[in-house]
Parts: structure tokens; sequence; C-alpha cells
């Protein structure tokens, strides 16, 4: 049994398709994080979760019965919003037990309630004051004690943490990742930042142009992205990728590429093709930057080669050193320790392991 | 050579013209205060001047001796025609038409602009313009067909009546306002107050009303100071008894029983403009204040 359930939905704004046949559906305790650039329908999958928007088609159900006609305060949902909605005229304790007061829930209980969320948020002490006279930080808590008050079937957060400076957001990404392991609650959770959607995530699905490129678990989106989107989108720095053809399909199959006018020949025999590529099939060959290192006893995969590349900018991030290198007509980036001295335009041995690589088609751009 | 005499000519300047300035900038300023408070000056001196003072011709000179027979006068004696009652009795007139009429059309104008802002539907964008045309259509054009309504309804020449025609023609105002002040609030307040199972009313009786204050006094100011202040509508759609209080100060400054007794004529002027006057004085702060809310975010 799904707590959560999109079937076949569309939505169209006018002749606007947003979304285009979205399916998923989340267990209990699952934390779902709809992820992609501006625009790409993730919003307005959240708000007609909610009901707050009417979807064009399809069916949202909650705990298997439908729910497209109930409206929102029946769908015992609780929504986080990124700008808070905190109503301005009203106290931290009003604004928390609004909804209810307006429930009619007898005063006892409101009261025992709000306690119980403002320990767990350590707001006890802003109970008295309005939302203009709190802190970034403390808006957002009291923004997620009036959806914690709730006790509902699905938390619902809208880039909840989006407004906050750098800090603040890795503080609070971890307080809620705190909560859900601690309340064991369901969440659904849309942000557009992918280090968020992968340190919070049970489950992650990347949206793009209105549809859901990919649904699984961080690592498995990490690990085998389904499209190069997916993989370009997940993962920073970004993966490298290297357009080429695979040659040799019948034996031991070989990714070959131009280099500065010489063929480079990379050995893929050891990939598990998802489906069979044909001989000289234009293929893009997807490596995440810490393959590529500058020592080859780092990694003993099944695989690895050589090549003697120019480093042509070079960022380091006090742990390790991004790299950026001219390779087979495009660009490729690495990460070095920040041990190793790397000179700008002086060529230097550069290792690529091969054990984890992703082959995508290079017209469909879907993984093969 | 020539660029150092330039630079001692400019670093001179920089001393100099920012005191110059000040000083033509205060100049100006006053001379507009001057001009601008010299007829309310004029307006209350020869008030309180005896009419043998006034006859001697000092315009602006401060009275011999304050009378304040005038006043009395003009509030309960003054005559109109033949009706020698003052201003009184139509003072009160306008209190009883203005206080419903500003506090109806400026209810309508608040559910109108929540509406507009907040629960949009499909053409509440032409429903606001047409509404917005509506403020610019002149007082001359509507009162035919008003004055035929008027009648049809049966509430013609009483104090109903008027207050209908300035609720009407104040909706267009009061939504205006209302609307503009409520775009400016974050949607999500209504999204999340629906989740919380709130309903329409509840919304905003509990959330958008308390956050209105500026607004309204905006709203209260505007349409007090010109219901108060409207001479057309009330001379159309009023008689006798029922006039408001500009109608009266006309009738009263127009008849003339041999002497023309100035300042009774200006002391009913000023008891006339009063209300308003005192209205901007204790609300004009927030006036400005809610006038410039609308561009601050909420």
């Amino acid at each position: 049994m799904s707590v959560l359930e999109a079937k076949n939905l569309y939505k169209n704004f006018g002749a606007v398709e947003v979304l285009k046949d979205i399916n998923l559906s989340i267990d209990e305790g699952d934390f779902l994080v709809l992820v992609g650039p501006s625009g790409c329908g993730k919003s307005t999958l959240l708000n007609i979760t909610a009901g707050l928007e009417d979807m064009s088609a399809g069916d949202i159900m909650i705990d298997d019965a439908v729910v497209n006609e109930v409206p929102p305060k029946d769908r015992d949902i609780a929504m986080v919003f990124q700008s808070y909605a905190l109503y301005p005229t009203m106290t931290v304790e009003k604004n928390i037990t609004f909804g209810m007061k307006v429930r009619k829930v007898p005063q006892a209980l409101r009261k025992e309630a709000l306690e119980r969320v403002a320990g767990l948020l350590h707001i006890d002490h802003l109970l008295d004051r309005k939302p203009s006279q709190l802190s970034g930080g403390q808006r957002q808590r009291v923004a997620m004690g009036r959806a914690l008050v709730r006790e509902p079937r699905i938390f619902l957060f809208d880039e909840p943490l989006s407004n906050l400076d750098a800090k603040l957001r890795i503080q609070m990404r971890s307080e809620i990742k705190q909560l859900h392991q601690r309340l064991g609650t369901t969440i659904v959770y849309v942000t557009h930042d992918q280090t968020e959607a992968m340190s919070l995530a049970t489950k992650i699905a990347v949206m793009n142009g209105g549809v859901i490129e990919q649904l699984g678990a961080p690592q498995e989106l990490y690990d085998t992205p389904n499209s190069v989107f997916v993989a370009d989108f997940i993962g920073s720095p970004a993966m490298n990728f290297i357009k080429g053809q695979v040659v040799d399909v019948a034996g031991n199959a070989s990714f070959v590429s131009t280099h500065k006018g010489t063929d480079v020949r990379v050995p893929v025999g050891h990939y598990g093709f998802t489906e069979q590529p044909v001989e000289g099939q234009e293929v893009i060959l997807g490596v995440r930057p810490e393959y590529i290192t500058s020592n080859a006893t780092e990694h003993q995969g099944v695989a690895s080669m050589n090549f003697e590349l120019t480093p042509k900018l070079m960022e380091t991030t006090g742990f390790d050193q991004h790299v950026l290198f001219d390779f087979c007509g495009g660009e490729i980036a690495g990460r070095f320790s920040s041990k190793i001295e790397v000179v700008i335009n002086q060529p230097q041995t550069v290792h690529i392991d091969l054990s984890t690589i992703s082959i995508f088609d290079g017209k469909s751009e879907r993984r093969i | 050579m020539s660029d150092q005499t330039a630079n001692v000519a400019r670093a001179g300047g920089k001393r100099w013209s920012p005191i110059l300035l000040r000083g033509l900038l205060f100049l100006i300023l006053g001379l507009f205060v001057l001009y601008y408070t010299l007829p309310l000056f004029v307006m209350v001196v020869t008030s309180l001047k005896s009419l043998p003072e006034i006859r001697q011709g000092a315009l602006l000179g401060l009275p011999k001796e304050i009378v304040l027979d005038a006043w009395s006068n003009a509030w309960s004696e003054a005559c109109a025609g033949v009706t020698c009652v003052g201003l009184k009795p139509y003072f009160w007139n306008s209190v009883v038409l203005v206080v419903p009429a500003v506090i109806i059309s400026t209810a309508i104008g608040a559910i109108n602009g929540y509406i507009l802002s907040m629960w949009q539907f499909k053409g509440s964008n032409i429903i606001f313009g047409l509404m917005l045309f509506g403020c610019f259509i002149p007082f001359q054009a509507v009162l035919l067909p008003m004055a035929i309504t008027l009648g049809k309804i049966g509430i013609a020449g009483n104090v109903a009546g008027l207050v209908l025609v300035h609720v009407v023609y104040g909706i267009g105002f009061t939504t205006l306002f209302f609307r503009n002040y409520y775009v400016s609030v974050p949607i999500e307040l209504v999204k999340a107050a629906k989740i919380d199972g709130a309903g329409f009313w509840t919304i905003f009786g509990s959330i958008i009303l308390p956050m209105s204050a500026p607004v309204i006094v905006v709203t209260v100011i505007w349409q007090f100071t010109s219901i108060w202040n409207d001479f057309l509508f009330g001379v159309s759609f009023s008689q006798g008894d029922n006039q408001p209080i500009t109608v009266a100060l006309n009738n009263i400054v127009n008849s003339t029983t041999g002497v023309k007794e100035y300042n009774v004529d200006m002391a009913s002027a000023m008891i006339a403009a009063i209300p308003t006057l005192l209205v901007y004085i204790v609300a004009g702060k927030y006036f400005i204040r809610g006038l410039a809310a609308g561009s601050v975010k909420g």
C-alpha cells in the first residue's frame, strides 16, 4: 500500500504542457525529493498533490483513495512554503495553533500539541513574538512547527531552504533529516538544489520539462543515471561527457574518439550495456570527476588508462582540487588530491579509471 | 596652470553650492507654504473680526478684538434663503450621509480587492479594468441616469439615495486601493490558510483584514474627503432638509440681505472644512505610509 500515488497525471496551462504523464508512488516513511531546473513542473506537482491546483487529467491518491476532488484541508497534509507564509499579524503561538483553532480542536489539546512542537523545534522562547521579529532560521522553524503540529499523513515542502544563507541552509537541512529519522514521517520535498536532494532523499525524482526523467534512490541515480540530463544534474562537479563511437561490439567492445588528431581507444568490454549497441554507434561516454585523478595507484579498477593532458584551469576546495583539461574536443574535469602540485599549461599524466562509467546513446541521450 | 585654476574653482564651488542650493530650496518651499496657507489665514482672521473692522479693509491684518459671534451665527442662525437655522442641521446631515457611505464603500472595496487579487477567476482582470474605468467617468455623465434609477427604486431626494450614489461611485476607487495593496501580499498566505482548513471568510477576517490597517486608513481618508466635499451629487439628489453641508454653505453665502457678512461666510466655510482637515491631521501620517506601503514588501 502506498501513501501517495500519482497516476498518469497531466497539467496544461492553456497550450503549455507543464506536466506530462507523471507516475510515481511512495511508501510510508519515504522522503521523496522532486528535483529539477526552474520551470520543470516540480512545484506544480507539489501544489496539485496539496490540492491547491487542479490537474488536467490523471489521479492523485492518498492511502489508495482518489483525492482529486478533496479540498486541501481534508487531505491530511501539511505544507511548508518557500516564503514560510507565516501569518504576519499573529504571534508564533497563534500561527502554530491557527489550523487547530479553525478545525475546532479543544483548547487543552491545542496547548499540548503546541508545547510538544515548540519543544521539538526549540522555539519555546519565541511563542509571543510576531514573525517580523524573527530571524530567517527562526521563521523556518515556526513554519515547520505549523506543519508538524498537525501530525499529517504527508508533509509537503516547497523549497523551504532557498531563502536561507548557505551555512544556515546546511544546518536546517540536517535538522530536517533528523526530524524525518526521528518521526518517520512521509515527506515530499521540492528543491532545485541537487546537493539537498542527495543528502535528504530516500527517493529522488529528477524532473525535466514536465516529465520524470528518473525515479530512484540517490545512489542509484548517481551511479546509473538514465540519461545525460540526470547524469549532468546529479553530482557536483558534474559528470564529464566525451563524444565518440563504440566499435568491436561483437568482441571486446571499445569506445573510440579523437584527441588532437590521434585516435583514443578506450576498452569498455566490462560495461554492462542495457541494450546491445550497433557497430560504430555514436555514443557519449560519461565519467565522474572523481575517477579522473593524478595517481594510478588510487584506483585498482577493472580498466584504466593514462593520458598526457594540459591543465587549463584549477579550482581548489581545500580537500581536493578540480582541474580542467581539454580532451577529445570537449572539456573534462578531474578531482586531484590537494597534495599534488598542478601547474597551469604544463602537461601532466592524468589517470582515468573506467570501472564506473556510463554510456549514453549519442542521439537520444538515454543510457544504453 | 589652467587645470589648476579649474580645480580651485571646483573646490570652491563644492563648498558653496550645496549651501546656496539648500537656501534656494527653502526659499521656494517657503513661498509655496505661504501661497497655500494665506487663504486659510485670511479665512480664519476674517471670521474672527467684527463687520465694522472688516469694512476698514485690512484683509491680512490680525483682528483688533477676537469676536466669536460670526461662528455661533454661522452654526445656528445664518439664513439660507428664508430658513435661518445656520449650518448645524446640515452638518449632521453630512455626518449621517458620510459615515455609512464611507463604511459601506470601504467594506465593499476591501472584499472586491481581496477577491480580485487572491481568488482570481476567469475574467477577473477584465472586471477590475472596468471598475477602474468607472473611476474616470465624470460626475456629470451619471447625473441623469442616476436620478432616474433613484426614482425607480424610490429613494430619490433622501439620505439613503445619496448614500447609494456615493457608494456606487466610490467602489471603483476603494476596489483599486485594496486590490493594489493585496497584490503585494504573498499568495502563499492564502494557500497556507487553505491547508490549515480556513475558508474564504475566515482567511479574510483572521489573516488578510488584520494586515490591512494602512490601506483602510488611506481609503477612509479618501472616501471621507471626497464624499464630505461633494457638492454636485448633494445639490442634485437631495432636497430641503436633507441637503449636505456643502449645499447649505453655498445657499448661505449666496443669500444676502443687505450687508454682506463676510465674517459669517468665512466661519461657515471653516465649519464645513474642519472635519476633512481634522481627518487629515489625525490620520495624515498613516495616509502617506499607506500610499507607500504598496511598494514595500510585506
